[in-house]
């Protein structure tokens, strides 16, 4: 059976689209089928399969910002992407499916801009010993898919900004991130641009594969994944599929500090504890039982607070801290 | 029935995973294909899913938990489902996508490369660099056979086997290695990829060049005209200048069994899974013998057949003499002033060469028969009867003057496909002498000071006229011997076989000749390369102050031991 080799370009920069096409031809190529699909994401932290937002980034920093979030098929950590970042995923039935291969039609791309980049031991490809470009697989039912990043012009400042500061509190079973000195590509070579770098890649997947396939052009409009879209755009799979967490929040108001603890499970408080040194008559331990198999969710949240605390700047305090904090 | 839950895959080649999501939990009901929880490692995920349609007993995991293949991790109360064999792909997407057209395209250059290797890539870069628009076609890979399937490939596997070597010899040095192991599969991997590097090299070289590069098979359509096709595009090209480098192929011999499919070439010997049992290779030259060492030492059983009466047959005897000894310690058996006459496969898939040494019929069994007795010229790969070209006399290579030109003015011939030297540093020259001509620089070749490298163990690095060269010619010469065993570095490295010869012109005083055999060899004999070029006598030669503690010292010997002054050797 002759492999058929496609390259599919998307003009679209929703994560939740570009995830769903993603998803789509993992279900539906064929084993013969080998897939290069290049894509990008304005503002958008992306999170490993088994990650926990809470942990990964400012949920409020990234709402404020328009940032977009969501989480992906694949394990690893969490990235940002901006215009200044293309994604690929090379997507292929087991027998055709060779990570070196995939690797390689990055790097040859890349060498015809003079950058010649190699692997590092965790599934990077870097210059000089800073990253480039983060990589990740998932596998389903003999489908594989090795997607990553190319920083060709990413703001690193907001890159900063929205990973790695999480204002919570909290343990999580999942999979934590790993901070990469990072480089753009375009500080190491001038030439290079989203648009070479798109043309640089078909040419290297056409010129390792001896093929001559052309660039499919896709949209919202061209293709319909409304089914995956949904998924990826639920707080269900973006935010309540992490491992099971414990998550502390705590915060010293006028009337004295506090200290929520939760345990979340599928996105819903399983186990609530309150601390408090506050002196005055509040009944902390209704609130405890009353966010008890409530979603871990603001909204849910302010809404069992305001029916059960009577104090109104306890209240408002209250609320604004789970806003705040959460903000999902 | 109960069933054990058991991990059967990882992502990648992973051995351990860690628990990510958990979907069910102990009671919940299951049907095949639910996912029972994700499992994440090296950044891969899989999903854990059910065969079975029942009730989860146990699950001994949770989130976080570390797995290992193999390991039971839960039961299952149910029955197990058979999965249809084949993955469940859904029918049809929605693109299909016909055979596209090459897209018809039309080019003018002023100079047409037709050959991506040493040859043809040098001359379309030195084109390029005076101001003409170039374009370069190949076939296949950027680089030629040189880079693909010989110089450089073979050089990795040299490397690898040099380690090899080492560590088998780790005793000597004092060193104790309990146990080592060789997976062929991964020298040949460090192999491409050192190949594949390179390639790369050369592909950012011709765009860095503004060189067009296109990938297909070059046909000549007139004598000003070449078309190329591939998947994307179809390319009429017109020329002004033309240059020919397409190389060369494995020659065979006409004897029987020749041409058999299992007959190996030294391009399926880069390729091999497996180390033979035992392999004969037919041809003592270069590629026979480098090739002789690598697999000998990988555990082969090698015989070399060499027709002529010594292998190695341009060098000198006692050049050769080195070589026969260190072949003979790792057990490679020469056969010398020996004629192949058939190949012959017995019943049990072995192969039977029959030899004719000292008018006596002898036979040689082994896995694999190796045909190494040299390259031809690519002639039948172009029309160049369109083009006008001429071939030499010899009707085995393109007649090229002394500017790389053929009959045809605007058409340059250079490579082996002229058959005049066939290594790629001289077709790199000729490239660039024909280069040069097109670009209206003054430039001759001159096959004069051709070194020649040869990666056997030890190697050999030899330039300008051999001593039995200079006997033939009737030459009035003086030569010098130092060998590497009074050289402190060669003895503190433990590689003392070989030496530094030097022959040099009686009455003008000039080296006209040298050959180094030993460690290092082809990478020192550019010094005597350059001694020769700049013309120095013996006498200036010797000012010049050698590092010690190097083996080069050895070349310093040399050219004192040419006026009886020798230091470290008496």
């Amino acid at each position: 059976m002759h492999n058929q080799f496609k390259i599919y370009l998307s003009e679209s920069f929703d994560p939740k689209f570009n995830l769903s096409v993603e998803e789509w031809l993992m279900k539906h190529s064929q084993p013969n089928d080998v897939v290069m699909f290049l894509w990008q994401n304005a503002n958008t932290i992306v999170i490993g399969r088994n990650q926990n937002p809470y942990k990964e980034c400012s949920i409020k920093k990234i709402k404020d910002d328009g940032v977009q979030l969501v989480r992906r098929l694949s394990g690893g950590g969490a990235v940002f992407h901006d215009k200044g970042n293309l994604n690929f995923t090379f997507i292929a039935a087991d027998a055709n499916y060779n990570v070196e291969n995939n690797m390689n039609v990055i790097l040859n791309g890349l060498s015809m801009f003079g950058i010649h980049g190699c692997f590092n031991g965790r599934n990077d490809l870097v210059i000089q010993q800073r990253k480039f470009s983060g990589n990740a697989f998932f596998s389903e039912s003999g489908m594989n898919c090795h997607h990553g990043t190319l920083l060709v012009n990413v703001d690193f400042h907001k890159m900063s900004k929205y990973l790695n500061v999480s204002p919570l509190k909290l343990q999580s079973k999942g999979i934590d991130s790993v901070a990469s000195r990072v480089v753009n590509l375009k500080d190491i070579s001038k030439e290079i641009t989203i648009k070479s770098l798109k043309d640089a890649l078909t040419k290297s997947f056409n010129d390792f594969y001896k093929t001559n396939a052309e660039v499919i052009n896709i949209n919202e409009k061209t293709i319909d994944v409304t089914d995956y879209i949904k998924k990826y755009s639920s707080w269900e799979w973006n935010y309540s599929e992490s491992p099971d967490f414990n998550v502390t929040l705590e915060e010293k108001f006028s009337w004295g500090l506090i200290e929520i603890y939760a345990v979340v499970s599928d996105g819903i408080i399983k186990n609530c504890k309150i601390y408090t040194d506050s002196i005055k008559l509040e009944d902390f331990h209704k609130l405890e039982k009353a966010l008890e198999n409530e979603m871990f969710k603001s909204e849910n949240m302010t809404k069992v607070i305001k029916s059960s605390i009577k104090d109104n700047q306890i209240m408002m305090d209250l609320c604004k801290l789970i806003n705040d904090k959460l903000n999902n | 029935m109960k069933y054990d839950l058991i991990i059967e895959k990882l992502s990648g080649n992973a051995a351990t995973g860690k628990v990510g999501k958990i979907k069910k939990r102990s009671g919940d009901t299951i049907n095949p294909g639910d996912t029972i929880f994700t499992i994440e490692s090296g950044k891969g995920t899989t999903k854990y899913v059910s065969k079975y349609k029942g009730v989860v007993e146990e699950l001994a995991i949770s989130e976080g938990d570390t797995i290992k293949k193999n390991q039971i991790i839960g039961k299952v109360e149910g029955e197990l489902i058979e999965e249809n064999k084949s993955p469940n792909y859904a029918k049809k997407t929605t693109y299909s996508f016909g055979l596209a057209k090459p897209l018809p395209k039309n080019y003018e250059a002023d100079v047409v490369v037709i050959g991506g290797g040493p040859g043809g890539y040098v001359s379309a870069i030195r084109a390029a660099q005076g101001g003409k628009k170039v374009i370069i076609i190949e076939e296949s890979r950027l680089g030629g056979t040189c880079l693909n399937h010989g110089c450089i490939p073979t050089k990795a596997l040299v490397s690898s086997v040099d380690v090899l070597e080492k560590i088998k010899n780790a005793k000597s040095f004092g060193l104790e290695v309990q146990d080592y192991k060789f997976h062929l599969k991964k020298i040949m991997k460090r192999k491409n990829e050192v190949v594949d590097t390179l390639v790369s090299g050369i592909e950012h070289l011709m765009k860095a060049n503004k060189i067009e590069y296109i990938n297909g098979k070059a046909q000549i359509k007139d004598s000003q005209t070449v078309t190329v096709q591939n998947k994307l595009i179809d390319a009429t090209i017109s020329f002004s200048k033309l240059i020919i480098a397409v190389g060369s192929k494995t020659a065979s011999i006409p004897i029987e069994g020749a041409d058999s499919d299992d007959i190996l070439t030294s391009q399926e010997l880069l390729e091999l899974k497996e180390v033979p049992y035992s392999i004969t290779i037919i041809g003592g030259g270069v590629i026979g013998m480098e090739f002789a060492f690598i697999y000998s030492a990988l555990g082969s059983k090698v015989n070399v057949v060499e027709f002529l009466p010594q292998i190695l047959n341009n060098v000198d005897e006692d050049a050769a003499d080195v070589i026969k000894d260190s072949a003979s310690k790792m057990g490679i058996n020469l056969y010398e002033g020996a004629k192949a006459m058939s190949i012959k496969t017995s019943l049990d898939g072995n192969k039977i060469v029959e030899i004719n040494k000292d008018n006596e019929t002898k036979y040689l069994t082994s896995e694999k028969v190796v045909m190494a007795v040299g390259r031809k010229a690519n002639l039948g790969s172009l029309d160049l009867e369109k083009l006008q070209v001429q071939l030499n006399e010899r009707h085995n290579g393109i007649m090229v003057d002394e500017y790389m030109r053929t009959s045809n003015p605007n058409v340059y011939a250079i490579g082996d496909v002229t058959n005049k030297v066939q290594l790629a540093h001289v077709a790199s020259q000729q490239g660039i002498v024909a280069a040069d001509h097109i670009n209206g620089r003054e430039n001759k070749m001159c096959y004069d000071l051709v070194p020649s490298a040869i990666f056997t163990m030890p190697e050999i690095g030899q330039v300008g006229l051999t001593e039995k060269e200079a006997v033939s010619r009737k030459l009035d010469f003086i030569t010098s011997k130092f060998p590497l065993m009074a050289n402190g570095k060669a003895l503190a490295m433990g590689e003392t076989d070989g030496f530094v010869k030097l022959i040099a012109d009686k009455a003008t005083r000039k080296i006209i000749g040298g050959t180094i055999v030993g460690v290092h060899a082809t990478d020192m004999i550019s010094t005597i390369s350059n001694i020769m070029a700049s013309g120095l006598t013996i006498d200036k030669a010797v000012d010049v102050i050698y590092a010690h503690p190097t083996i080069s010292e050895s070349i310093h010997e040399a050219l004192l031991m040419l006026n009886g002054e020798g230091i470290h050797f008496a």
